[in-house]
């Protein structure tokens, strides 16, 4: 009993020590957090660039932002945009009439304003850039073989070409694009985007399709044959945000509709190169611009590579230890209520390994999707950490009850023998014999669970998933090492803790032999 | 002390106890006896509660025990299993002293108890800062004892006690148990299918066959007066050690 006490009580401790540090940590930024507007981006270069854009006029205005990086695709933006987890976002006019309101007319610009602001949202004028679909060739073969615009494609018949699959298959992409300028080339591939590059560098391809403000097109020495029929749409950028900031921050609006007409294609497309070929942050580039563009002078405060790792380390901290807390808390009893009563176990135990199923991306998107109509938050850490915490659920649950279910019966009944009652008997006898299996279910738990936080770098929710994500985005592999090695060794950290903590929890005459 | 009336038991269709009536005298010692399987361990298990009764009563100093008073009646039984049934994860103190510390005894009590008990079972004192792994099979038996004897029961079931044990130890705790039993006059209940075991320790000797009560009384009634030819089948089946010695 005595041991019992002395190995249950550090547990707690332990556990309620490290929930409050990463919790405090937590909680002060989110209080620091209070911002005036919140600002997201997607997942690629230019949104993040536009975003830090808009971050630093709001920093020049003395209003508070924050910018919640790479946050996921047009959906999520979206929605995050409506339950007004973020204000405001770079889109593209292209995709709030294909993807947004497709199915709806929207002929003009005033037209797509109007069915924005039915949904609360007000749209800025175009930032003057159109990221649309092209065709790229080598700009010497061009230049060679007099290639300016598309239509020039049609005298050469023999030319090769290899698309993105996306392009293939899109109906505004290859298939309309061949009827409307009756491309005769019959040899067309459909393959990965970075392979089209290389078989464009080796010259065993003439033509791919880019998107007009690309850094590949730099990288690549590609030049990008004009649409001279005008068949793709334009995707004109803009800023889309809440009608409700406009009465809020009517000045900061207004600063944000003078970007418009700011950038040019080749403009973004600098900018764009300068990130992703040169390796110069996105807060730079956007400070720069604006130093040189709107004469907006911006201090930019970027962290240290240690400042960094420690702050998406307590980020990604904080994700594994709410989750796991929770998922104990829970978890512990339903393994006790299911070792007891199988019926109701088989029950519990189906639902935990339903949810085991799902795969990890999936999780995430049908949370944001639920916590949307519900109004909570679909972006951040909260889903990310519910979904750490579903994830967690089994395997604690399953520990718990092979740790009860295993304690021998002739020791169950020297219990009830002596006249325990069931309660004293569970804490005093069954829980201490099932704790190593317990803890092992929770050590297994907390070690994975190091792993699938990275998930946080897809909904904007930080920890290692974060620079993993941008390191993969701008192929930047020193990046994704920055999360992968502390993720690693966060990993074997906690593996050593728990077995530290194994020689406190576990009693010492289970450990004997 | 105890009585049981018209006990029956079932494990499905088996019928493991036929309708059975027994009277327990106070400090007395009666040994249940017989082969494996005939209802001796099932009467035991059914009187401590661990299995509910089919039908019949069992009476406590004259009170019937029920599914709501047994555990209330338990801490007036002690009750020991043939492996110990120790806790491995609590020391010897641990493990002796664990229902009197649940029940708030203070800790000189708790001492004081211990310090009588280990005398009594003669356990060395350091014998109870170790785990069980780390004592004997004969001082795990005493710890076993200990623990059944803590809160000083008005009758002691022991079931087997002595059936893991190697022989010369088993001899040893069989002399001490003696002592034990008649100096603490206490009811005692003890199964065992080892007649020599049970001729010895026993003020009554219950043989059982087949879930029924076949004869009640001394060893000598059962040797010399038995009341079906099982009896003397049975007696007779145990060896002595001295056959095979011309």
């Amino acid at each position: 009993m005595k041991r019992l006490f002395a190995g249950h009580i550090p547990f707690a401790a332990v556990l309620a020590l490290r929930f409050a540090i990463a919790g405090g940590i937590a909680s002060a930024w989110e209080l620091a957090a209070a911002q005036d507007v919140k600002i997201g981006s997607k997942t690629f270069t230019e949104s993040i660039i536009l975003s830090e854009c808009a971050t630093h006029l709001a920093t020049d205005a003395g209003i508070t932002a924050r910018h919640v990086r790479q946050l996921g695709g047009t959906r999520i933006l979206w929605s995050a945009l409506q339950s007004g987890e973020i204000d405001l976002y770079p889109e593209y006019t292209g995709t709030i009439r294909e993807e947004l309101f497709s199915g709806v007319a929207l002929p003009t610009v005033e037209a797509m304003r109007d069915k924005l602001a039915q949904s609360g949202i007000g749209m800025t004028r175009s930032l003057g850039f159109n990221n649309t679909y092209a065709l790229g060739m080598k700009d010497d073969t061009a230049e060679r073989m007099g290639i300016r615009a598309v239509s020039d494609l049609i005298r050469y018949p023999d030319l090769k070409f290899g698309f993105s699959s996306e392009f293939m298959d899109r109906s505004d992409g290859w298939p309309g694009l061949r009827s409307r300028y009756q491309l005769p080339q019959m040899q067309v591939k459909g393959m990965e985007h970075a392979l089209a590059y290389r078989g464009l560098d080796a010259h065993q391809l003439d033509v791919t399709d880019v998107y007009s403000t690309d850094a590949n097109i730099v990288l690549h020495d590609l030049r990008v044959l004009s649409d001279d029929l005008g068949y793709f749409p334009d995707y004109n950028a803009v800023f889309l945000y809440r009608q409700e900031l406009q009465d809020r921050l009517p000045d900061y609006v207004a600063r944000l509709e003078s970007l418009a007409g700011m950038i040019d294609d080749s403009s973004m497309l600098d900018l764009n190169q300068r990130v992703e070929l040169q390796h110069v942050s996105e807060t730079r580039v956007a400070a720069e611009f604006l130093r040189e563009k709107l004469n907006v002078d911006v201090e930019v405060n970027e962290d240290g590579r240690t400042t960094r790792i420690l702050k998406t380390s307590l980020a990604h901290l904080w994700l594994v230890v709410t989750s796991l807390t929770v998922a104990i808390c829970v978890a512990l009893p339903l393994g006790i209520i299911a070792a007891k009563w199988p019926v109701q176990g088989w029950f519990i135990v189906g639902a935990a390994e339903i949810v085991q199923t799902i795969p990890g991306l999936a999780m995430l998107v049908f949370l944001g999707v639920g916590f949307a109509a519900v109004q909570l938050p679909s972006i951040g850490w909260f889903p990310v950490v519910v979904a750490l915490y579903l994830y967690s659920l089994l395997p604690i649950l399953r520990n718990t009850m092979t740790g009860l279910t295993s304690v021998p019966k002739t020791l169950l009944e020297s219990a009830t023998a002596l006249g325990l009652s069931s309660w004293s008997r569970l804490w005093l006898i069954e829980l201490p014999l099932a704790s190593r299996s317990i803890l092992a279910g929770i050590k297994t738990t907390a070690v994975i669970n190091v792993g699938y936080a990275a998930l946080g770098g897809l909904i904007g929710a930080g920890g290692y998933g974060q620079p993993i994500m941008t390191g993969l985005r701008l192929n930047d592999t020193g990046l994704m090492l920055e999360g992968a090695v502390p993720a690693a060794i966060m990993a074997l950290a906690v593996k050593t803790g728990f077995e530290l903590l194994e020689r406190v929890v576990v009693p010492r005459g289970l450990r004997l032999k | 002390m105890l009585q049981i009336r018209n006990l029956t038991k079932q494990f499905g269709a088996l019928r493991v106890l036929q309708p059975t009536n027994l009277k327990l005298e106070k400090g007395q010692t009666t040994v249940l006896l017989g082969p494996s399987g005939c209802g001796k361990s099932t009467l035991l298990r059914l009187i401590v509660g661990l299995l509910p009764m089919d039908s019949g009563e069992i009476l406590f100093d004259g009170n019937p025990l029920t599914p709501e008073n047994i555990r209330d009646y338990r801490r007036r039984m002690g009750y020991m299993i043939q492996d110990g049934g120790l806790f491995p994860h609590l020391t010897v103190r641990g493990n002796a002293e664990l229902l009197a510390k649940r029940l708030g005894w203070p800790r000189d009590r708790r001492e004081a108890r211990l310090r009588e008990l280990t005398e009594l079972t003669d356990l060395p004192h350091e014998a109870l800062d170790r785990y069980p792994v780390q004592i004997s099979g004969g001082q795990r038996q005493r710890v076993a004892l200990i623990r059944a004897l803590f809160m000083d029961p008005d009758v002691v079931l022991l079931d087997e006690p002595m059936g893991a044990l190697d022989p010369l130890i088993r001899s040893d705790l069989q002399t001490e148990l003696k002592r034990i039993f008649s100096e603490l006059q206490k009811t005692v209940i003890l199964v065992t299918h080892d007649i020599g075991e049970a001729g010895y320790l026993g003020d009554t000797i219950v043989l059982f066959q087949s879930g029924e009560i076949i004869q009640q009384g001394s060893l000598e009634d059962l040797v010399r007066r038995p009341v079906a030819p099982f009896v003397s089948e049975f007696i007779n089946a145990q060896r002595s050690p001295l056959e095979g010695v011309a």
